[in-house]
């Protein structure tokens, strides 16, 4: 509290001894609300009934955000803006889904970060921890919606005894979709080691809620994965006919990612497996 | 927590904020924004089972669908086979409903567009804990310096060192803590509501000072509205969600205009009060606690916003603040503990009395409500002088009874062809309000008129009006009728039981001496205009008309005792006059008429005999004094 109000009390005196703040400050936050209520107007309101048509929408509101980041750049106590403003773009770029735009999330996220990590401390929290999970949240969900395990993987019946040879191909695919994944996943996974969201609840719920997304559909995939292994090895005329080409080790290691860090809350973390209940610890009750 | 140096912050942040907005571009990149969750695709049932067996081990076992697929030591499904993953598929779907049916409810009162949002993402804060404004304290000072920001742009004449917005804000800011209770978890979910209302009063404050260049207000008269109006209006928030909806709903529409009622009673009180201070807060606090607490109650009848609408509580607040200004004492016990049930019991008192009356239903019920409380506010102390047994609530209430029960019957009673009788069919609801006021003006200045168990100004209102309803032909308007009815009033309370108390007819104990003499007057201007109009060359109408009324009214304060035994005898009176009148027009105008009637009236009341031609005479030529 201390600081936060010494911190109030002397940025207050540092105005008036400079007398920086102008107009234009006054226009570009008004601005900044502006274009983040409209952000949210339109994926709460818009995007849900018209996922196709808000993503031009959502493309011209991050357009609109980047150029306004890119121009405070370089402007000395502007940076916490340009970060907002970076997030914005970040998002809209990511929820118009546009594989054209694949790129320029790209940009604003790292231009953001960069500026996040000069700030250091000093970073705006929220923003900057947004910036550092975006990337990997849009490829899982881009990754996720591209492969499509449900209508490929959810359809292999080795029992059928009908088009085995399409179904193998079919499962080394998925099994390299659900590797990609999991590398995404990891990324995800290894953000809990932010200090920052401890003390950080309405961050430390955004990031558990979606960790939870992310490892069900996970383990969900690759249990399912796991499950068509175990069918196809109880078929053994099958595999007389053609190797499947994944060990059941090999499928339930798409469940493994390795070690994160070196410890973990005063633990040692271990190796840490997705569908291991007790990870990530920060989201455990 | 040092709140000088909290005020000194936002001192600095205002004068900082004329040259710029720094604190704004702060509040754009820190408050809550909306982020997105990730949106993967769904997987196939057998996926759903995994993670559905994943996190519910225990239930693996106990049904043999699950243990037919589930491997339970490896953690992972054995087989996928159709039938099996789709038995196991449907007693999954069984145990989610239940799951489903226990959680029913939980989000039955969350707002759509927040349930769209939690669906989808989450609102999240900028800064973590250790750097979060930690206090409803200093959230309230960001809330003023942010109100107070807006105002610089819109007249930055406002603020300057020592100017008088920046001293309101400042005031404002020493006032805060007066919201917050000592225990400071109590205060819970209140948090953002006593910001949202604290800024409200703020806005009204600084829209005040923007629009009266004069006003000067203290410190304590700030802490005094802050204490006594803003404070009962968070702790009315009741705590059921179901409920805060609609007191949230009301108090979005009545705080602005309740502030600004209060600011503008502060403005109009400056100089009156200029050396003292302007309120007790104590007293403001009955008025505003009653409001704000009987607005959420709901009788079989409905609440007293149905009764009033948002628009006459407004009104009725008003003169209810009025009232606590300008006679604290009337809402203080001897020892200066709050009445605090008083002006609820008003309220609702004056609400039910409304409803019972249908022609006093909307704004005409609201005015007169407001209207009796501020004549008998005014004049509370000096007619009942606190008298324990004459409650000044209760002769408020008792009063409104009155009135609306005495014009009700009056405009009940039609003509045969459904319009209202006499003069009452010309009357607006303005002047209705207007002939009540003054009855009960004077009333109200007459000590021992009003009272709980007296009925005299239910008497004079109904006698009032039953005169009105006999004026068929419209010889007076309504202005005149009113000027006519507060000589009445003030000769009635000058002459209790006199006017309106004694009866001229054994049959009937309602026919009033002064609505008797009323009548007969009336009788004889009508018949005259009924027979030949102007033509007729009657002068008995408008302004002649009304100044025969006021003496007749004038002279019944005087020796009638001839009067109250033959009425008829000022029937007859006039009748003489008026036939001189017609018959020497050129001597016998209008003045010379009044000029004659006022001087032998008060004898033919008295004797009972009309006068001799001599003396008309001698009063038509006698050289005025």
């Amino acid at each position: 509290m201390k600081k936060r109000l010494v911190t109030f009390v002397f940025g207050v005196g540092v105005l008036i001894l400079f007398g920086c703040a102008t107009v234009k400050d006054v226009q570009r936050a008004t601005d900044l609300i502006r274009t983040d209520n409209e952000l949210t107007r339109l994926l709460v309101e818009v995007r849900p009934k018209d996922q196709e048509g808000s993503a031009t929408y959502l493309i011209g509101i991050a357009t609109h955000a980047q150029t306004e980041a890119e121009s405070l750049e370089g402007l000395r106590g502007k940076e916490a803006d340009a970060i907002a403003y970076y997030r914005i773009a970040a998002t809209a770029y990511w929820k118009s889904g546009a594989p054209e735009v694949v790129d320029d999330l790209f940009e604003a996220t790292l231009s953001g970060m960069n500026l996040c990590a000069e700030l250091k401390e000093a970073g705006p929290d929220r923003d900057c921890m947004f910036l550092q999970l975006v990337i990997p949240f849009a490829g899982l969900e881009s990754l996720a919606n591209g492969v499509n395990l449900k209508d490929t993987l959810g359809k292999i019946d080795f029992y059928d005894n009908k088009d085995t040879a399409i179904e193998i191909e079919t499962m080394r695919n998925a099994f390299g979709d659900l590797e990609k994944a999991r590398e995404l996943i990891k990324k995800i996974y290894q953000f809990e080691t932010d200090d920052r969201l401890k003390k950080h609840p309405g961050m430390r719920e955004y990031y558990c809620s979606n960790v939870e997304k992310a490892r069900n559909y996970h383990i969900g995939h690759t249990g399912e994965l796991i499950g068509k292994v175990n069918d196809y090895d109880q078929r053994p005329a099958l595999q007389d006919a053609s190797p499947l080409g994944i060990t059941i080790e090999q499928a339930r290691a798409l469940n493994t990612i390795g070690q994160i860090s070196e410890m973990f809350m005063g633990e040692p973390a271990g190796e840490l497996k997705i569908d291991d209940d007790r990870y990530p610890k920060i989201c455990r009750p | 927590m040092n709140p000088t140096l909290i005020i000194s912050g936002i001192q600095a942040t205002l004068r900082a904020a004329q040259a710029g907005a720094q604190l704004y571009g702060e509040h754009a990149r820190d408050r809550k924004v909306f982020l997105p969750d990730l949106e993967l695709p769904e997987g196939s049932r057998a996926a759903q089972l995994v993670v559905f067996l994943k996190d519910k081990p225990q239930l693996a076992g106990a049904a043999s669908a699950f243990s037919a697929l589930w491997d339970a030591e490896n953690r992972e499904l054995k087989s996928t086979k159709p039938e099996l993953v789709d038995a196991a598929y449907t007693v999954m779907l069984q145990h989610k409903a239940k799951q489903q049916l226990l959680d029913q409810g939980k989000e039955e009162n969350e707002a759509k567009f927040e349930a769209d949002m939690l669906a989808s993402g989450r609102m999240v804060e900028q800064w973590r804990e250790e750097r979060q404004p930690p206090s409803a304290f200093v959230r309230m000072a960001l809330t003023l310096t942010d109100i107070g920001l807006e105002f610089i742009q819109a007249d930055p004449t406002l603020f300057g060192i020592g100017s008088r917005g920046e001293k309101m804000i400042v005031a404002f800011a020493h006032s805060m803590s007066a919201l917050i209770p000592d225990d400071v978890s109590a205060f819970g979910s209140k948090a953002n509501f006593a910001d949202r209302v604290l800024g409200i009063f703020l806005r009204a404050g600084l829209g005040s000072l923007t629009g009266n260049a004069n006003i000067v207000l203290k410190n304590e008269d700030i802490a005094g509205l802050i204490q006594g109006v803003t404070k009962p209006m968070i702790d009315a928030l009741p705590e059921s969600i179901a409920d805060q909806m609609r007191y949230r709903e009301l108090v979005d529409a009545l705080a602005g205009p309740c502030a600004e009622a209060a600011f503008a009673l502060l403005a109009e009180n400056t100089e009156d009060f200029f050396g003292k201070d302007f309120a007790d807060d104590k007293a403001l606090g009955v008025v505003t606690s009653a409001l704000f607490e009987d607005i959420q109650r709901a009788t079989h009848d409905g609440s007293i916003v149905d009764v009033f609408n948002e628009q006459g509580l407004i009104r009725i607040y008003q003169a209810g603040l009025r009232v606590a200004i300008e006679r604290p004492a009337l809402f203080l016990g001897t020892d200066h503990s709050t009445k605090t049930d008083l002006f609820k019991e008003l309220l609702s008192g004056s609400a039910a009395t409304l409803s019972a009356h249908p022609r006093f239903e909307g704004p005409i019920g609201t005015a007169l409500a407001a209207m009796i409380l501020d004549v008998i506010g005014e004049n509370a102390s000096a007619l009942f002088k606190l008298d324990p047994a004459e409650p000044w609530e209760e002769i408020a209430g008792i009063a409104l009874e009155q009135i609306t029960t005495s014009l009700s019957t009056a405009l009940e009673t039609l003509d045969e062809d459904g319009t209202l009788k006499g003069a009452l069919k010309a009357f607006s609801d303005r002047q209705l309000l207007e002939l009540a006021r003054i009855i009960l003006q004077q009333a109200a200045q007459t000590p021992g008129m009003l009272g709980v168990q007296t009925s005299e100004l239910q008497a004079i209102i109904g006698g009032i009006a039953k005169a009105m309803a006999a004026d068929d032909n419209l010889l007076l308007s309504p202005d005149e009728w009113i000027t006519i009815a507060g000589v009445a009033a003030e000769k009635a309370a000058a002459n209790p039981g006199r006017l309106f108390g004694l009866s001229v007819s054994g049959d009937d104990p309602g026919q009033a001496l002064a609505l008797s003499v009323i009548q007969s007057v009336l009788k004889v201007a009508s018949e005259t205009w009924t027979q030949k109009g102007r033509a007729g060359q009657s002068v008995l109408f408008g302004k002649t008309l009304e100044k025969v009324l006021e003496a007749s009214i004038e002279a019944l304060a005087g020796n009638v005792a001839a009067a109250v035994k033959q009425p008829e005898v000022v029937d007859r009176f006039l009748e003489r006059l008026k036939d001189k009148s017609v018959a020497a027009p050129e001597k016998f105008g209008s003045d010379a008429m009044l000029k004659v009637f006022r001087g032998l009236v008060g004898n033919v009341l008295a004797a009972g005999k009309l006068p001799t031609e001599d003396e008309i005479e001698a009063i038509l030529f006698a050289k005025e004094a």
